[in-house]
């Protein structure tokens, strides 16, 4: 396994092919993160594109007193807030509907299997933004706690608390839809 | 407060991020609590639960990457050029044989520097002045042939990713007459996103020089009344005070007596619309 912090010091010396490793290593999980937080598929994948040429352009700038993960992900927080803030005509989040037609394209054909998946999926579609991030983060993009406290510039203990509050709140909205379908 | 270290304790350690055992005293409380354990039940479940699958993105977002890679690692090329040259101290890399090689068939700026070299030989011919009708056929020919191969390399500049092309890509869309609507199109959609305010500001300037803007009237008052960058803002207001129509300007007018505006624009605004009064 090639340490991703390494990589992106090569490329921040100019050695640009590098960062078709480190593209190859993260496009997956960033492109699915990009869909979980309520963007469509093309937009996932500009965005994707668009937080890449960002870890380009500002390579100079990694310090490597983060993980290069936790640098990235604090890249593609700022591409998407700016995408939005650029396009205050968009929704924000297409939250409920796109993850449905989402779990249509991918879950159809094992529906009954993971029905309970799928409440999940939708409990986690129906909380805050900022509540879903932090459990994407965590549980979804595998990011330690040391990096996601770096990311969203809080300390450990906040958020511990945050995290906390997020799942409550994401276990409630799990029963209510239990209780409605039941 | 135990059931929060519970719970803390439950997600750290399902999201590796806690290794420790729960002490003696907890496990006790949560032997007791049965809505803690719930709430534990429900934690692992959502945690070790295969949620959703990996969505695999299209093969167009690896064309895209590889493409924007290749550029930069062009312009990284073009860039190391002139230091190899006039330097002996030069510190980068040493290319492989295989990228020089490489870098040779580089289509980008073979195909920059071809169609440079025809619009400079058809320039170059077009400064002969034309003495019969068939000279002048050939002379009006020529000029359509060099409007659209400039339409079409102000278009390709446009969809650059560095700054200074864009700016390229602004000054030969002014070398056009602006009659594609394609490039008027391209032009005013990079003024609505372009993160470079000389850009920005170099599009109003060249749409200046359209003086009609049509259906994208509308679009570009949207833009000037909620741009953030003041100094783009004042310059979208001016061009539709001297170029828009009755009923832009009126509406420009209407937004400068009401307080969505910045100050500095509302004043621009009122002085304009005095100054054409006057």
């Amino acid at each position: 396994m090639f340490d991703e912090k390494e990589l992106m010091f090569q490329v921040k010396a100019g050695q640009l092919d590098k960062l078709a490793t480190l593209f190859e290593n993260n496009k997956v999980q960033l492109f699915n993160y990009f869909v979980r937080t309520g963007n469509n598929r093309a937009l996932s994948e500009d965005l994707v594109q668009e937080t890449f040429m960002r870890v380009l352009a500002y390579r100079t700038s990694f310090s490597g007193s983060s993980t290069f993960k936790s640098w990235m992900y604090g890249i593609a927080r700022n591409t998407v807030a700016e995408h939005y803030r650029k396009n205050k005509n968009q929704a924000l989040n297409c939250d409920m509907d796109d993850v449905e037609l989402i779990n249509e394209q991918t879950l159809s054909e094992e529906f009954d299997k993971k029905q309970q998946s799928d409440i999940f999926n939708q409990s986690l579609a129906s909380i805050s933004p900022e509540d879903r991030e932090i459990i994407l983060l965590s549980r979804f993009q595998q990011l330690n706690y040391q990096e996601i406290s770096t990311l969203l510039d809080c300390n450990l203990n906040t958020l511990k608390s945050r995290m906390r509050n997020a799942v409550s709140k994401l276990q409630m909205s799990y029963q209510k839809l239990v209780g409605e379908m039941s | 407060m135990k059931n929060q270290t519970i719970i803390d304790w439950k997600i750290a350690s399902l999201a590796n991020n806690d290794n420790s055992e729960l002490s003696e005293e907890m496990a006790k409380y949560l032997q007791n609590n049965r809505q803690l354990q719930e709430e534990l039940l429900f934690i692992e479940h959502f945690w070790t639960n295969d949620v959703k699958p990996l969505i695999m993105p299209s093969d167009k977002l690896d064309v895209n990457f590889y493409q924007m890679l290749s550029r930069a690692q062009s312009a990284q090329q073009q860039a190391m050029q002139p230091t190899e040259n006039g330097s002996s101290y030069s510190t980068e890399q040493p290319l492989s044989l295989m990228d020089k090689v490489k870098s040779w068939f580089m289509p980008s700026p073979i195909a920059q520097f071809a169609t440079l070299a025809f619009v400079f030989v058809l320039g170059f011919n077009l400064n002969q002045k034309p003495n019969n009708n068939k000279n002048s056929n050939e002379y009006s020919a020529l000029q359509q042939d060099i409007s659209s191969l400039t339409t079409v390399l102000a278009m390709s500049m446009l969809q650059k990713d560095s700054a200074s092309e864009r700016l390229s890509g602004v000054a030969y869309s002014r070398q056009t007459d602006l009659s594609n609507p394609l490039l008027v199109e391209q032009l005013i959609a990079l003024l609505a996103r372009d993160k470079s305010t000389s850009v920005r500001l170099a599009i109003i300037k060249s749409l200046s020089e359209l003086k009609y803007f049509g259906s994208s009237e509308q679009q570009l008052l949207t833009m000037a009344t909620q741009e953030e960058s003041l100094l783009v803002q004042i310059e979208l207001c001016r061009l539709l005070l001297n170029y828009g129509s009755v009923d832009i300007k009126r509406s420009l007018a209407e937004q400068a007596n009401q307080q969505q505006l910045k100050p500095e624009v509302r004043e621009f605004i009122k002085a304009q619309s005095l100054a054409s009064y006057i």
